[in-house]
């Protein structure tokens, strides 16, 4: 038996790296240290379905090959996912879109995307987990809910942890929840805004003139009343070191990148008057290092098009759901990513009228409606790499067991000599004709 | 008793602790398949369609209709919550207004009682 210690566990993007796993004849027979979703993954980190070609068991070379044929025949293909996987594996994947001409989108853009529009309009006043667990007095919950999507941020960081300056961890912070629903993660915090649904913008527009010395002449602002605005400013001003966390809840609701933006100006308010940072909470391991990758390989974090040889960015236009929905792309290579599972019907099923490749350690939603799928080795346990935390602090993922199967990143690869090959021979055979 | 047929409500979307173990178990596992078939209506809404936890309540949305199984939240009564996954995408938005971002939250929806003469 074999132990291996401080091991990051890639799931969410809070980046656990304090994972003990116990490997036993190839097989991980204990991991400790983790939450219930941690232990789960690595118990069921094992090699799923052969690789198949139109649901049939084949070799691997084959089913690359077959990958081969439908992308270089494709007029527009789209590259998608990317977020459970590698930042190697990423970079490959934006290189491959490059060589095909292809549209490349991760699942940020049906998550943080829009907050990653209004960090581009507005910037990040931000800071890393480490100043959190050190430094933080308040800690503002916005649109998310740890206790049940991270649920070791709490104690690892931003609430229990005790830190430098925050001996006594809890009894050092303040915490302030804002919801729609009275969350778990609502429960516990000192002070619990409950917003009307889709009206986040009016409260932070409420907090930002309050922070900036104006009145409140309204009832109410989304829900919530002036007092309750009032209150919240004061401890917000009256923080040594503020964090605001935010989610899905201003992502996705009703006004989006506007909602992102008005938070990340009520962070930079508040930096006139005190320390304050802002962390976006992202979901998946490493959808962090897939905006990171593809803005320093493309210039853009995601909605990428290559088709004019050059990469142009257009959210709303190369983003997958737009793609899919409008039918616009003939073939789609899925990435460490189960869009068939996540994204609304209507533009996922799509996918199974397409030729569809599907890379992935598991025999997904997706990789059932799929042409080709190629099965890979689960990075993080059969596959070594680097992620990124949600602050974009890059950690380092052990292999720990072997898989029969190549990495995300060598399956790119190939792919990639194979596509490149097979336009070689066209560009030689079109010179002879 | 009379009950009301149908509440109009918002329908919002989002990871549960379950629903995460389920990813992580894989997409067939009962825990996934369970979770992300259920709706969390507010005691108030419950009342109001005469529910207790379990029964057969169909949600629609202008993408589509899906039964669920409910199960009571803490939730206002003009909201309701449905797990990530299949079922519930069959009930979300492709529309995207030019931000990429389809509609997973605040979606209007109709929520009514299964009665045994519609299975």
């Amino acid at each position: 038996m074999r132990t291996f210690e401080n091991t990051v566990c890639s799931f969410c993007g809070s980046l656990c790296d304090d994972i003990v796993l116990e490997v036993e004849d190839n097989v991980i027979t204990k991991a400790r240290g983790g939450c219930a979703i941690s232990r789960r993954k690595f118990l069921s980190a094992i090699d799923s379905e052969a690789p198949l070609v139109d649901g049939k068991e084949v070799k691997f070379d084959e089913a690359i090959n077959a990958a081969v044929e439908i992308l270089a025949k494709a007029r527009h293909p789209l590259i998608y996912g990317l977020s459970s996987t590698s930042s190697e594996a990423q970079a490959a994947a934006v290189k491959l879109g490059e060589t095909l001409g292809a549209s490349v989108d991760s699942t940020s853009s049906v998550c943080h995307g829009p907050g990653t529009v209004a960090k581009q309009l507005v910037g990040l006043p931000t800071c890393t987990l480490g100043e959190v667990k050190n430094r933080a007095d308040v800690v503002v919950f916005w649109g998310c809910n740890p206790v049940e999507a991270h649920p070791r941020h709490f104690s690892r960081y931003s609430v229990q942890a005790k830190g430098l300056l925050r001996e006594q961890g809890r009894r050092d912070r303040k915490v302030i929840a804002v919801d729609v629903r009275r969350t778990a993660t609502a429960r516990i915090a000192d002070i619990f805004l409950q917003v009307a649904p889709n009206e986040d913008f009016q409260v932070l527009t409420a907090l930002r003139a309050v922070i900036n010395g104006n009145e409140l002449r309204e009832e109410t602002f989304g829900g919530i009343s002036p007092e309750e605005i009032q209150d919240v400013c004061d401890v917000l001003q009256s923080a040594e070191y503020g964090v605001f966390f935010f989610g899905m809840g201003l992502t996705m609701t009703q006004g989006t990148h506007h909602n992102v933006r008005q938070a990340l100006s009520l962070v930079r308010d508040l930096n006139r008057k005190t320390a304050f940072g802002v962390i976006p909470m992202r979901g998946h391991g490493n959808v962090a290092g897939t905006e990171t990758v593809l803005a320093w390989q493309t210039g853009y974090p995601f909605g990428i098009n290559f088709s004019r040889g050059y990469p142009r960015y257009s959210p709303g236009e190369f983003t997958v759901t737009d793609l899919l929905s409008r039918r616009e792309v003939d073939a789609a290579l899925i990435v460490a990513s189960d869009p068939a599972a996540t994204l609304p019907a209507r533009s996922a099923n799509y996918l199974g009228e397409i030729p569809t490749i599907v890379i992935d350690p598991y025999y997904s939603a997706t990789a059932k409606l799929a042409r080709v799928f190629l099965p890979s080795a689960p990075v993080g346990v059969a596959a070594s790499g680097t992620v990124y935390r949600m602050d974009q602090v890059p950690l380092p993922l052990r292999k720990v067991i072997d898989s029969k199967y190549p990495s995300d990143h060598d399956i790119l690869l190939a792919i990639d000599k194979g596509v490149t090959a097979c336009s070689a021979s066209k560009e030689a055979l079109s010179m002879i004709l | 008793m009379a009950f009301i047929k149908e509440v109009h409500a918002i329908l919002i979307t989002g990871r549960t602790l379950r629903q995460g173990i389920g990813v992580a178990e894989g997409k067939d596992s009962d825990v996934y398949r369970e979770e992300t078939s259920q709706v969390e209506l507010s005691a108030g809404s419950m009342a109001k369609l005469g529910l207790k936890h379990g029964d057969r309540v169909e949600v629609s949305t202008d993408s589509g209709v899906e039964t669920f199984l409910c199960r009571p939240g803490d939730l206002p009564d003009n909201v309701v919550f449905v797990p990530y996954g299949p079922p519930a995408n069959r009930l979300t938005l492709n529309t995207t207004e030019g931000s990429g971002m389809p509609g997973f939250k605040g979606i209007p929806c109709r929520v009514r009682r299964v009665i045994d003469e519609d299975i």
